[in-house]
């Protein structure tokens, strides 16, 4: 019997142990930020939806100017949306940019799409708006949504979803909230609320 | 016939009980989530639910199995005992429908079912998705019960009638019962994707870029399951107070199949991170890393141990410890690199299951240890060894070697955690810990390995060792001091390579010690005699070629950490550059575009003595527009594999399309090709252990037909 109490300590300093190492914070273990805040948006161009074509040109995307600093590395200067035509009435040029991923299956992205044309109702005149469409298996489906939520401000197709990768967009929706100057200066993941996007918009408006 | 009405009638019952149970949390998702589209709702109702519905089908089967299996034993009940057999092979059943929706799933892109969205992506190439089951923690563990629930069912259906055999199916039953329950309850691969997020686009990058990783993890499940089964029987052997050596008799194979599979498990990875990694080693000590490494070498240990066992009835508790320690070992490691106790490189992250194997490693220590107490007087040791140098106590002395590296990996791994239990500082325990400490053990081991088989059981005649020992040393001295003419100084090399030198004449002396008298006696010539005695004594014969791995995977690891040179060059488009031997020419640069990446690389030709040896493409995985250079490349090595030494090329800083230069980050580690040669030899080894010969194949034909043999226990 005294060798089963033997057995019970030990097994009873093994669990103090790693109970106690499962209970530190992770946080503190190893802080986890997203890689892209704070540095510059990454350059892409793709096709716009077909009902786009004609106010925002074929294809849309961001072109950041770079200065190029030595071998190591790169800053941004600033923003620069191409492809679009000449008489554009919206500034496309030197804009902050709402940069929204989305596809047609995903439950939140149908949440927040209503807010999104609000709040393009409200700021298309000082902020772009982009919305990306990846990771989409069916594109018919794509431009039902298109139908259903009415979206005014342009859309494009990711359909190789690499653009989705390029921007490391682990969940949908993700809504990048890009400055002037093409750095990156919010990310956030899931459904966008009304208060979050006023907060954050507000950043990016010089 | 009865048997099979009442078995079926069961399954059937448990099949319409778990369908029901599995479209409950189904249909509330589709109350709570009206948006979700038609099409959405579609898919929900395939393969989702179809794969939950037979996790909850084998649950329900285990349970039975479970419940049978004791019932027959208590009861003394034959027909329920089949039962529960069968219900074995069901329960296989069962798993295999999970594992191949989840194939399906994963190949439709069904992005419905969680799992898929998170860890796969529309233009992830096919293979990649294919070995996406056991890319991530839940399909991982899906593996893993899909293997054991495999190993259980051969169990089941091809062990011979034996006392210990319900009791082991039990057990095996109730380490599948734990995985099952985890996967049903805790970490289902089929959670449907009710909120829309895909988390990570595809896999990770560093696991797509190589064909390794399809099988590293296969191989390492193989091992632990394997090694699972020794286990069962060794528990079995204690529960049912039978603690001879019948069950390690009954289950040598499958321990040996583990430990090759554990091995080839271990080389494989060293070999993806060499490639993959790109900072050109294989082995960093990290924490993922040695719990790996610990079971293999208590499973090591344990292989040495059960021979003594075999041989002189000594060391029964011993090899006890040493196989509830491996499978412990095996399941603490899942638990370490599951739950984000440790910091590590390449840990699956804070999952939620990490509680689960904790309390169900603490439950298996306890219960396995206290057995093993409870039951002291039997499995205590009552012969003694009858001289210091004999065969068993270099076998004795080796293990405990075994264990002393195990304890020391195991107090570095968590060294740190438990620093800051007490003083809440943060520390690391790095590889020189790990190497200052390992490595004089190892050599130690080294030694043992090349003059324990030499050493007859009991008592050696010291006239005989003395004799080999001066064969060995003296081959050893002379590999010696040609490496030393050759240039090599280093201590710890040239120890290496004496012990190496020592280990391959003590291969040649195991050798001509058991073919010259036979060729002697049969008056044939000495090549006929070998070929018959390595056919025949298939686990000496065997033994002997896994030890030729050893050696030549240890003179790999030598060269490779000690004479390893890595240097950064920069070379135009269109010049060399002279490193040591070799004239790197860079050619031109190119670029590649494939779905999901874009690739820039340079065509780097390798030319030795004015003659052309190959063209090296190191490359740079990245996302390239418009020819502009995206953020957070990927570099991904080339490497030309010689014998005597690896060129390993990868891209240091960036490369774009006007840069008339590149900087090339070159690594030349000699024989690193033997650590992987030396693998496969181990592996091969095991697998001529493994295959009986033909007179062994007869016995046991004659034992499965319930014919009297000398004894019972030649079935291995």
């Amino acid at each position: 019997m005294m060798r089963l109490v033997w057995v019970l300590l030990i097994v009873a300093a093994v669990a103090a142990l790693f109970f106690y190492g499962m209970n530190r914070d992770p946080d503190a273990r190893d802080k986890i930020r997203s890689g892209l805040v704070g540095k510059p948006a990454q350059n892409f161009e793709l096709t716009t939806y077909e009902r786009f074509q004609p106010t925002y040109g074929d294809t849309f995307g961001i072109a950041i100017v770079q200065e190029p600093l030595g071998i190591e590395g790169v800053t941004a200067s600033e923003t620069n949306i191409a492809s679009a035509t000449p008489e554009q009435t919206i500034p496309i040029h030197n804009t902050p940019l709402v940069l929204n991923f989305w596809a047609s299956w995903c439950g939140p992205c149908r949440a927040e799409a209503p807010l999104l044309e609000e709040m393009w109702g409200k700021y298309q005149s000082e902020v772009l708006f982009l919305g990306v469409n990846t990771q989409e298996p069916n594109q018919n489906n794509a431009n039902k949504f298109l139908d259903e939520f009415n979206w005014s401000f342009p859309n494009v197709v990711d359909a190789k979803s690499r653009v989705g990768i390029q921007y490391g967009v682990f969940g949908l929706p993700e809504t990048f909230f890009i400055k002037k100057d093409g750095t990156v200066s919010f990310k956030y993941a899931g459904p966008l609320t009304a208060e979050i996007f006023e907060r954050e918009v507000q950043k990016i408006i010089p | 016939m009865r048997l099979t009405a009442i078995y079926i009638f069961i399954t059937s019952i448990f099949t319409a009980f778990s369908t029901v149970f599995a479209s409950a949390p189904i249909n509330l998702q589709r109350l709570d989530a009206p948006q979700v589209s038609q099409q959405v709702i579609d898919r929900v109702l395939s393969l989702g639910q179809l794969g939950t519905a037979s996790l909850m089908l084998a649950l329900g089967i285990i349970i039975y199995a479970l419940i049978a299996g004791v019932l027959g034993i208590t009861r003394r009940n034959a027909q329920l005992q089949t039962s529960a057999r069968y219900a074995a092979v069901a329960t296989f059943l069962a798993l295999s429908t999970a594992m191949m929706c989840m194939e399906a799933a994963l190949l439709t892109d069904d992005f419905t079912v969680q799992y898929v969205a998170q860890h796969s992506s529309v233009p992830a190439p096919l293979w990649v998705k294919v070995v996406m089951l056991w890319g991530a923690l839940e399909g991982s563990i899906l593996l893993w019960a899909w293997i054991l629930s495999l190993y259980t069912a051969i169990l089941a259906m091809n062990t011979p009638n034996h006392a210990l055999r319900p009791w082991a199916l039990n057990i095996m039953q109730f380490v599948q019962l734990f995985f099952v329950l985890v996967l049903a309850f805790v970490a289902n691969p089929f959670t449907l994707n009710a909120s829309g997020l895909f988390v990570g686009p595809g896999p990770n990058s560093l696991l797509q870029n190589h064909w390794m990783m399809a099988i590293h993890p296969i191989l390492m499940y193989l091992g632990f399951v394997g090694l699972t089964v020794p286990f069962a029987f060794a528990m079995a052997a204690l529960i049912t107070k039978r603690p001879g050596s019948e069950w390690m008799r009954l289950t040598r194979r499958w321990t040996l199949m583990g430990w090759g599979f554990l091995t080839a498990a271990i080389i494989a990875g060293g070999w993806w991170s060499y490639e993959v990694l790109g900072w050109g080693g294989f082995w960093a000590w990290d924490p993922v890393e040695n719990v790996s490494f610990m079971p293999w070498l208590t499973a090591t240990a344990f292989i040495h141990g059960i021979q003594v066992q075999e041989r002189r009835r000594m060391l029964k508790s011993w090899n006890m410890m040493l196989i509830v320690l491996t499978f412990t070992l095996s399941i603490l490691g899942t638990f370490l690199t599951r739950s984000g106790v440790l910091s590590s490189i390449h840990a699956f992250g804070d999952g939620p299951v990490g509680i689960f194997f904790l309390i169900f490693f603490l439950l298996v220590l306890f219960a396995s240890l206290g057995l093993v107490v409870m039951r002291w007087d039997q499995v205590r040791d009552h012969s003694e060894l009858d001289a210091v140098v004999s065969r068993e106590s270099s076998y004795l002395l080796g293990n405990v070697l075994f264990l002393a590296m195990t304890f020391m990996i195991l107090l570095g791994t968590l060294f740190p955690l438990i620093v800051e239990l007490f003083s809440g500082e943060k520390v690391t325990v790095g590889a020189p810990f790990f190497n200052q400490m390992s490595v004089p053990i190892f050599l130690a081991i080294f030694l043992l390995m090349g003059i324990g088989p030499l050493l007859p059981w009991r008592k050696a005649e010291h006239q005989s060792v003395i004799r080999n020992l001066l064969w060995m040393c003296g081959v050893g001295i002379i590999a010696a001091a040609i490496a030393y003419v050759l240039g090599i100084r280093r201590v710890y090399p040239l120890i290496t390579i004496a012990i190496s030198g020592y280990n391959i004449a003590s291969l040649g002396l195991l050798i001509s010690a058991a073919v010259v008298p036979r060729a002697r006696l049969s008056k044939r010539n000495s090549l006929q005699v070998f070929r018959q005695y390595a056919f025949e004594n298939r686990r000496r014969f065997g033994s002997m070629i896994v030890h030729l791995g050893v050696i030549v995977t240890a003179l790999g690891i030598m060269g490779a950490s000690a004479y390893r040179i890595d240097e950064q060059v920069k070379v135009d488009f269109g010049t060399s550059t002279q490193f040591r031997s070799y004239e790197l020419r860079a050619i031109d640069m190119f670029e590649e575009q494939v779905p999901g990446r874009g690739t820039v690389g340079a065509n780097v030709e390798v030319w030795q003595n004015n003659r052309k040896i190959d063209t090296l493409r190191p490359r740079i995985n990245v996302f390239v527009h418009d020819g502009v250079t995206q953020q957070q490349p990927v570099p991904t090595a080339d490497v030309l594999y010689r014998v005597q030494h690896d060129v390993y090329l990868t891209l240091s800083g960036s490369l774009s399309r006007d840069q008339a230069f590149v900087i090339l980050r070159v690594v030349q580690s000699p024989l690193v090709m033997w650590i992987w040669i030396g693998g496969f030899i181990m592996a091969f080894g095991t697998l001529y252990c493994v295959i009986p010969s033909a007179s062994e194949r007869k016995q046991e034909r004659l034992a499965m037909q319930g014919s009297p043999t000398n004894s019972g226990n030649t079935i291995s």
